[in-house]
């Protein structure tokens, strides 16, 4: 080592100089800034997936009390408009349809099935269906859903009004309350209890406020289809933010005078399976492009510029040779740079979705959920924190300026997601949705937090399966 | 060597401490170690006031990352390293160019170290303050912290031979201006 360099490493490597005052001050206000932007951040994120949670728990729970609600009416009006009597012979099945409780919410038998049966003789009659599960549907009684102490009364309650109905030797039906069920009337003793029947079932039908319309597909009405695949569509608005760590905010001045915002989009297919009443869990995988233009001029810019220059050699007025030049000349200008940047990634959603509202045209879901980052591309030219000047970002280029991450991490989606049902098992989607990516996609080396919070509009179909 | 203990904890507990977001560990650490870094800072700074805009970023850098410290070498390096990386990013954004000239006319002069070492320790700031940008964060790095030329290539982005010719350079008017202040005194 140097003689001089020892003494400037020896004198200066362990010296220590004043602290200027107040710095401290200002590193923790800084450092509290920091902190106060992460919880900044924090209610946006979590906000969005609080309000689905609220919104489906109580969508659910008043769902529940009008279940509750209703079996006392219905089986009331049961009981005193169906006083059946039946030979030993009747009988109820249960084992109808594999259809999940939670799909029937009112008739699924037609109305004029019952009618004909009675205009028909009693020996004509020896097969009205009658699908148990649609006419008391609001009693169904789903297991986990209630209290068991509410189970136990609510099941005593709809044993006793049942008991009412159906003869004591059917003690099948009590055990089978929890399955889908349908009463097959084989016999019955006189057209008098056929019109009672016909004449009280109206008043049922009424209660249940059956529609007249034909059904279509939902998940509440028809046919039980427990598996979808989603295929979407959507234009995105990006709500880029870039925070300075620094203090010197150069750098972020000359990002946000480049860089402009174009056309962006994703895309994606989601597969979805029916878990359980009103809920189903979606996933699959998520493509979205970010694009933007690179915009950057150079006003001390030069070129340089090959002339080539030719002497010719006279001799008596008359060319004998020539000798040719090439000189390099340096063109002073400016420079214009245009490139369009693009931000690919690929997320895979975990979501659940919350029917909260149906008929035979529509259902209004919210879907809430995560989406996890598996990769992320980027391609284009940024402002370099080095020397603040233009430099590639795509990790491929032999200049490239490692500035982005490669995972991105956990983003939170949250969406009201509009079905109209098209066919039996196609649904036409409408979904406003926002993804939220509480982390920076730079790296903790680069001097801003970039963030990109995205909000679109999804556009796509769901077959039912 | 027993452990530096401030304020009743010692360095491993006031890290700890820092990592919960204790306010005045945070404080005492910068305390243990702004004295030196502040050292550091004025050697790469143009002036007190860069020094201090360094040592403010370099500190919120250092409690901004302090969970990626390993605890694989000392604490002091790991601080060290991050305040001269943020030293070279403030004097680079001042977007100095270095001046790149080849060994061909550099001549190493012969030197006089003893006039060195009766300087203080502010002097000894004050003349590497006053090199041009690239021959004073090439000494720095150099001379002082060790670096090599290879590595000061890859961190300046600037060629080998560069480093070369800029740290003899620096050393040069180093005793320029050293033998100069003699001169003026005697």
């Amino acid at each position: 080592m140097n003689e001089i360099d020892r003494i400037f490493k020896n004198k200066l490597n362990n010296h220590h100089s004043g602290i200027p005052e107040g710095i401290w001050d200002n590193i923790e206000s800084a450092l509290d800034k920091q902190q106060h932007r992460v919880w900044s951040n924090l209610p946006w994120s979590v906000a969005a997936v609080i309000a689905v949670i609220i919104v489906s728990v109580g969508s659910f729970w008043i769902q529940d009390l009008n279940s509750y609600t209703e079996i006392g009416n219905v089986l009331h009006q049961t009981s005193e408009i169906l006083p059946v009597t039946t030979n030993k012979n009747n009988r109820l099945s249960s084992d109808l349809h594999n259809q999940d409780n939670s799909t029937a919410d009112s008739f699924t038998g037609k109305e004029s099935d019952l009618y004909a049966g009675t205009s028909a003789k009693i020996s004509d009659i020896t097969h009205i269906e009658v699908s148990k599960t649609d006419v008391v549907q609001p009693t169904v009684i789903r297991p986990g859903h209630i209290s068991k102490e509410k189970d136990a009364s609510a099941t005593d309650f709809t044993n006793k009004s049942l008991n009412q109905v159906i003869p004591a030797d059917m003690n099948s039906f009590s055990t089978s309350l929890f399955q889908p069920l349908m009463v097959n009337i084989e016999t019955l003793n006189d057209n008098l209890m056929v019109n009672a029947i016909r004449s009280n079932l109206n008043q049922v039908v009424k209660g249940l406020k059956m529609p007249t319309e034909p059904f279509k597909a939902c998940p509440f009405n028809v046919d039980y289809r427990d598996k979808s695949l989603d295929i979407y569509y959507s234009s995105d608005y990006i709500d880029k933010k870039l925070s300075d760590q620094s203090g010197d905010a150069t750098l972020k001045d000359m990002r946000l005078a480049t860089e402009s915002p174009m056309y962006s989009f994703s895309a994606g297919l989601r597969l979805g399976y029916n878990v359980g009443y009103r809920w189903n869990l979606h996933t699959g995988i998520n493509y979205s492009q970010i694009n933007e233009k690179f915009e950057y001029t150079d006003p001390e810019s030069s070129k340089v510029r090959i002339v080539i220059i030719k002497d010719y050699i006279y001799e008596d007025g008359k060319v004998v040779d020539s000798i040719v030049k090439q000189e390099e000349v340096l063109v002073p200008g400016s420079t214009e740079l245009t490139v369009y940047n693009k931000f690919r990634t690929i997320d895979i959603p975990l979501l659940a979705r919350y029917t909260i509202m149906a008929n035979r045209h529509l259902s209004l879901s919210a879907i809430g959920g995560i989406s996890i980052n598996v990769a992320s591309y980027e391609k284009g030219m940024i402002i370099s924190d080095e020397t603040l000047k233009p430099v590639h970002i795509s990790k491929s280029e032999d200049d490239g300026n490692v500035v982005y991450k490669n995972q991105l991490g956990v983003s939170y989606y949250g969406s009201l997601s509009l079905a109209y049902h098209l066919t039996d098992n196609m649904d036409v989607l409408v979904e406003p949705y926002a993804r939220l990516r509480p982390s920076s996609v730079t790296l903790s080396t680069y001097p801003l937090y970039q963030k990109f919070n995205t909000y679109g509009m999804n556009l796509g179909v769901r077959y039912k399966f | 060597m027993s452990p530096l203990i401030v304020n009743g904890r010692t360095e491993k507990e006031i890290l700890k401490a820092c990592l919960q977001g204790d306010r005045q560990a945070q404080k005492d650490l910068f305390y243990m170690y702004a004295g030196k870094m502040m050292t550091v800072c004025l050697r790469y700074a143009r002036h007190h006031q860069e020094a201090e805009d360094m040592l403010q970023d370099g500190f919120i850098k250092v409690f901004t990352n302090l969970g990626e410290y390993s605890h694989m070498g000392s604490f002091e390096g790991w601080v060290r390293r991050i305040i001269v990386n943020t030293a070279i990013k403030h004097t680079q954004k001042k977007s100095f160019s270095y001046e790149d000239s080849g060994l061909d006319h550099v001549r190493e002069d012969a030197e006089d170290p003893d006039a060195l070492t009766l300087l203080s320790e502010e002097e000894l700031i004050k003349l590497i303050a006053a090199l041009p940008d690239g021959y004073r964060m090439v000494f720095n790095l150099y001379a002082i912290e060790g670096y090599t030329h290879r590595e000061i290539s890859e961190l300046l982005n600037i060629e080998e031979g560069t480093s070369r010719s800029q740290l003899l350079k620096a050393r040069r008017i180093l005793q320029e201006k050293v033998n100069a202040l003699y001169t003026v005194a005697i």
